[in-house]
Order: C-alpha cells, then structure tokens, then sequence
C-alpha cells in the first residue's frame, strides 16, 4: 500500500529476465504510484522495453514479482491496460472506424461503450472525415495519432507507452502531451519509457533511470535533481572571438550545445567569480544557477557505468 | 474466447473481402472445367494409318473391310504384297524388317498375317517359320494396339469358324462377348463418370482447401509481422489466442471455398441424375478430416511465418515441409488403385497424410473398415494438438523477433523453452 491508501499502479520487485546468456534486467524493484505520471529512463539497451514487456504480460520476468493494479500481472488484467509499443503497427487494409472498433472488442468492450468515444477521439484528433478510409491512406503523423487512439479507446486505467514521442514533430508531439496529460487528470496512471530527458523533466512526476538493467535512480524529479548535491550553471552565450568555454574556476563538465550550455559546478563553486571569468570570453546572454538536469545526471550515470 | 473470436472474425473477414478470394471462389471451378474439356475439345478427331501384310491370302479382304468402318481413329489402310515381303536386300534387311521398325517409330501399325495366325497360339510358332503378330509404337499399348488386336483375333476365329463349317448356331455362341465389365454405385446402380471421378475430386478439394489455404497463414503472419501490429495486438491477448484466431478465421475461409464449391458440384450432380452420390456420413467425415487436417499444417505453416521476416527466408525453411505435403497426393493416387491394400492401410495411419489418403478410401469402394475411421482420427486429433502446442511456442518467440532468421536448433530451443 502506498502512502495515500491505494495500491500502487505497478509493483516490481526484484524483476530478473534473461535472453539465453545475456541479463537484460539485473532484479529491478520500483513502484509507480497510483494516478501518477511515470517515467522509465534510460539509453537505448537499458532494459526499458523488456521492463515494459513484462509489465504487460508479454514477457515472464525469470525472477521476481511484478503487479499491476493491485493484482499480479496476467491474461486478465490486459483490458485495463492499454500499451502503445515502441514499434507502432497496424492493420493496413482495415478502415479506421472498423479497426477502433477492433481494438476495442478484443478489450472487451462492445459497441454502445466504443461508438461515442470513437467519434469524440476521431474528432479531437482531427481524423473525423477519415473514418471510412484504409490505414494506409494516412500520412505518417496520422497514423500516429490513429495509433495513439486505438491505444486508449477502451479508457484503460493504466496507460504504458514505451517511447511515446520518438518520431513526432513538434505539432503532434504537443497534441499527444494534452492528450496524456487530459487522461492523466481524469485518473489514469501513465507510465511512459524516454530516452528524451527532457520530456521527463517536463512530464513526470515520479522516474526511476535503468542502466543495464539495473536501477541506477528513482524518485521524483526533484528529489533526483537534489539527490546529486550539485548545482549547474545554464548560459546562453556568444563567444568572443579565439575563446573557448575550457578551464573555467569550479567547473566540473561542459555540455555545450552551440548557443546554450550546462556547466555543471563543484560544490561551493563561486557563481560571480565565473560569471566575472565567462564575460571575459564572451557574450552572456543569459546566467542561471539550478540543480543540474537529468541529462546531465543521465549523462553521468550512463558514463559511469561505461567508463 | 470472445478475444480469440474478434481476431477470428477480423481474419476471415479481411480475407474474404478481397477481390483475390472472389475471384478464386468464382474462376478455380471455372478453371477446373478448362482443364478437363479443352484438351478433349482440341484433340478432335485421330486418324491411324495400318499396314497390312497377309501371306495367308484370305484375311486381309475382311480386316481392312472391318477397319475402315471404325470412325474415330479414322484408319488408313496400306496392303502389302506378301511373296518377296521376307526378301532381304542388299543391306540385309527384308521389306518386313523395314516395316516393323517403321511402326516403331510410329509411321504406323503394321498387321502381319502368315499361315500359323489361323493354326497357332503366337508362342507356339517354331523359329523357321514366318511368324504373325500387330506391331505399333509403346504409345499404342493402351488404345489402338487393342483395338487392333480385337479385330483381327475376331477375324481369324470368323475365319476358323467358316473353315471348319461350324453349325451356325454354335458359332455365334463362340463369338459374342459372353461378360461386359461395369461399374456400379454402392446402390449396385450403373456408375457414371462421375462416381468414377467422386474420390479424385474430394481429394483434390481437400489438398486446395488444407494445403492451398494454409499457406496464405504463410505470407499474412509475415505481412503483419513486418506491420509490427503483432506487439499491439499483444497488450490485449495472448500470443495463444492470438495464433488460434488467425488459423480458425483462416480456416473459415477454406470452409466457406469448399462448401460453395462442392455445393455447386453436388447440385449440379443432382440436376444431372445423380444424386445420392455423398451421403450425410461422408460429408461428416470430410469435415472432420478436414478440420483436424487444416489445423495440423497451418500450425506448422503460421510457425515458419512467424519466425521469418520475408518470404525469401520462409522459402527455405518450408523446403522439407512442401515435399512432405506432395506425398499424400502420391498416396492417393495409389490408394484408388487399390483402396484397402497394405500401402493405404498403412499409410492412413501417418498423421500428415491421413486425411488425404482416407478421404480417399471413404470416397472409393469399398469403404475402409470403422475401426479404423475411429482409429486414424484419434491418432489425428492427438498429432493435431501437438502440432498446434508446438506451433503455439515458436509463434510466441517468432513474433517478437526480428533480424536473423532462426536456424532449426534455435527453433528447437524456443519450443522447449519453459513459458
């Protein structure tokens, strides 16, 4: 039981599974609060999809628990889930009303309960004039909103999509943000995979980061932030003319992006004595000191681990 | 259930719907038809020419009268003289000699009539004398060397019969056909063509409806498998529910083939006069065959699919599987010949071929024992659940996989997988 008295939406306790001899999840534990919106992060091999897998019944963890919705994961629960894969598929030859209708049949739901959510999700995603075509009339952003609603038809109470905004521009991105964070405030629990850090920072509440397989972080987005008793400093800057950001007192790392960059400081760092040191190289446009980001902290977790 | 049902339905009807399956449901008896009447259509009438050479003097008047009366083939007919026929020339060979070597090359059928034709059986003809016989190419073995050699055995023994001056009476007694074969129903009715074809054309339906069919499971598993739909699918069913739905909708569409088709070929039947050709029992057991049959090889087939992720690649791993499944139409073609022999008894009792072969035997006369119907189902039904168990933890695995094809070890090693 977590701490508000509801059972956690998912529980995994020293999850293990193996593919032959590699380990690709080293006996993660976690727990995502119930109504919450969760992150799993983590680089590309990390373990984040098998998690994912298994948290919907499509892989058997080798070692461990895992429950969802207060019940142990099986069979039975798949309808009060819904999953948006990392690969995203579907029925080519089908039409779109047909297909939501599918979607929402093998979630058990029947057509009374599907009709006006099918025609309410088709028109806020703008697809309302398309129902009687194929899938594969549609553009590529189309068929990823039409993805996203087969996801949800059947208003799952735990939505879990692994790398949701991998291949969305900026216009769709932004109207499947509102449509997750719309879900989120009528209750569901989200639980959502990123490689994007920056997504997580502004999505989730609460986030664990795998690395190997293996819980490297866990808490909320502060805590973690805080967790690192670092501070960084982010610039936006034009450099001077034969000047370079190196060597500057009390920085530890540099991620520069071009026009902006993280400087991330050793503790009791002197903030006016670097900013006294960058104006002497360039431009500053803009200072600020705030703990450091988690791409920052990915970054070192990730580099650790290799290094 | 109701899960395995929506993906039934979704399957049978997005294969139902397409043109391909109207068209094939409308043109494969068309085609069917085409293949059966054309040939005869083109083939028209036959001419045969005959050559005869008689040293006896009297026969040759009444087999070339007897021949040219017969209108298909339309016989042209050559006499020989006979007095210098046995004469060798200069490279040894005689006119006979020629002749014969002729007829096998098939420029024609040479009649040799000599003396001993009206005295002796063929074999009792002694080395110095000039023997009789029919000659004609290996093609004649089966059609006009028959006719031939009916004709002239009638006309010698006509012959025999006026030399001798046997009574009238005893000699027609001695030259009518004293039996005619014929094939009758398990009614004892005469029997048409159709009776006689009856157990080819239910094997046929059930090799396009079990083989045919399941091989579409082949190209769909991998289709969908490449539309990575499958991983969606899985979030609201399993990977079991998921195979037997895909395999029963397709099944469902061979069933929806073969009823329109035999339908049409039964009430066209009865519009002809045969009816009573299938009894209710037969059709029973045709789709019992038949279900347990699909079942059987379209596990296999969706396995393959769902391990590849190109045709190219389950071509190679079908290889082994297509010549196991021409076997059974082998089988059966042996099987008519001799419907409760040794080969066919035994043979039913080989999972794969089973349907095949006793739907074969249930179709012939006469009917295989009921032991072994209620024998051969059970051992079916037992290989079906197997295959399909087997099917069920390669497709699990398959599924998800992408990149390298699986080689038959690692295959091995998915089904004994534990869950």
């Amino acid at each position: 039981m977590s701490s508000n008295g509801q059972h956690p939406a998912v529980r995994f306790r020293d999850v293990v599974k193996h593919f032959g001899d590699f380990t690709a999840v080293k006996g993660i534990s976690f727990e995502v609060p119930a109504g919450s919106i969760f992150g799993i992060l983590g680089s590309n091999g990390a373990g984040k999809t098998t998690s994912i897998r298994m948290l919907m019944n499509i892989f058997k963890p080798d070692g461990g628990t895992v429950e969802v919705l207060g019940s142990h994961v099986s069979e039975r629960m798949k309808p009060r889930l819904g999953y948006l894969p990392e690969e995203r598929g579907l029925y080519k030859k089908m039409r779109i009303e047909e297909m939501l209708r599918f979607f929402g049949h093998i979630k058990g739901r029947d057509d009374a309960f599907l009709q006006p959510r099918i025609d309410r999700w088709l028109d806020s995603v703008g697809l309302a004039g398309w129902r009687k075509r194929r899938v594969e009339e549609l553009s590529k952003g189309m068929s990823q909103k039409l993805q996203f609603v087969t996801t949800v038809i059947h208003e799952p109470e735990l939505l879990v999509l692994d790398e949701p905004f991998a291949g969305l521009d900026p216009v769709n991105r932004d109207v499947l943000r509102d449509a997750v964070l719309a879900m989120n405030e009528q209750g569901t629990t989200i639980v959502f995979s990123t490689h994007v850090m920056e997504q997580a920072e502004q999505l989730c509440q609460e986030l664990i980061m795998i690395h190997h397989g293996e819980v490297q972080l866990s808490g909320s987005v502060d805590d973690v932030r805080r967790a690192e008793g670092r501070d960084a400093a982010h610039i936006r800057y034009r450099l001077h003319a034969g000047k370079d950001l190196q060597g500057l007192p009390g920085v530890i790392a540099v991620t520069d992006h071009g026009n902006e960059a993280e400087l991330t400081l050793e503790p009791g760092t002197d903030a006016n004595a670097l900013l006294a040191a960058l104006l002497e190289r360039a431009e500053v446009r803009r200072f600020e000191l705030r703990a450091p980001s988690l791409h920052e902290i990915f970054k070192r977790v990730a580099g650790a681990e290799a290094s | 259930m109701s899960r395995t049902w929506h993906i039934l339905k979704r399957e049978y009807l997005e294969n139902v719907r397409t043109k391909a399956f109207i068209i094939g449901l409308v043109l494969t008896p068309v085609w069917m038809g085409v293949i059966f009447l054309v040939p005869r259509m083109i083939e028209g009438k036959k001419y045969e020419t005959a050559v005869i050479v008689d040293a006896t003097g009297v026969l040759a008047g009444p087999v070339s009268e007897k021949l040219s009366a017969i209108p298909d083939p339309e016989w042209t007919i050559l006499t020989e003289p006979a007095e210098r026929a046995w004469e060798q020339d200069a490279n040894g060979l005689s006119r006979v000699e020629r002749l014969k070597r002729e007829a096998g090359e098939g420029k024609h059928y040479l009649i040799l009539l000599t003396p001993p034709v009206l005295e002796k059986r063929p074999a009792e003809v002694s080395q110095g004398e000039r023997s009789h016989g029919v000659f004609g190419p290996t093609s004649g073995v089966t059609g006009p060397g028959r006719v031939l050699e009916a004709l002239v055995n009638g006309i010698v023994t006509q012959r025999i019969i006026e030399e001798r001056e046997l009574p009238k009476e005893m000699a027609s007694l001695l030259q009518r056909p004293a039996t005619r074969f014929e094939a009758v129903t398990e009614k004892g009715e005469k029997a048409g063509a159709v009776q006689v074809l009856l157990p080819i054309i239910v094997v046929m339906l059930l090799y396009m409806g079990i083989v045919g069919i399941s091989q579409m499971l082949i190209s769909n598993t991998i289709e969908e498998k490449a539309n990575r739909v499958y991983e969606v699918l899985l979030s609201s069913v399993s990977p079991y529910q998921l195979m037997s739905g895909k395999i029963l909708g397709i099944c469902g569409v061979g069933l929806t083939l073969l009823t329109f088709w035999s339908g049409g070929g039964l009430l066209a039947a009865t519009l002809q006069g045969s009816d009573g050709l299938v009894g209710g029992q037969q059709i029973g057991m045709f789709v019992v065959y038949y279900l347990l049959g699909f079942l059987m090889i379209a596990s296999l087939f969706v396995a393959v699919g769902s391990a590849c992720n190109t045709i190219k690649e389950a071509q190679n791993l079908m290889a082994p599987l297509s010549m196991l499944l021409a076997v059974p139409l082998i089988l059966s073609m042996v099987t008519l010949q001799n419907p409760n022999g040794q080969l066919a008894t035994v043979s039913s009792f080989i999972p794969p071929f089973t349907p095949f072969v006793m739907m074969t035997r249930i179709a012939s006369v006469p009917s295989p024992p009921a032991w072994q119907i209620a024998a051969t189902i059970g051992l079916l039904a037992i290989s079906t659940w197997l295959a399909v168990r087997l099917a069920a933890r390669v497709f699990r695995v398959g599924i998800l996989l992408y990149g390298q094809p699986p080689s038959v070890k690692e295959l091995w090693r998915w089904v004994r997988a534990k869950d």
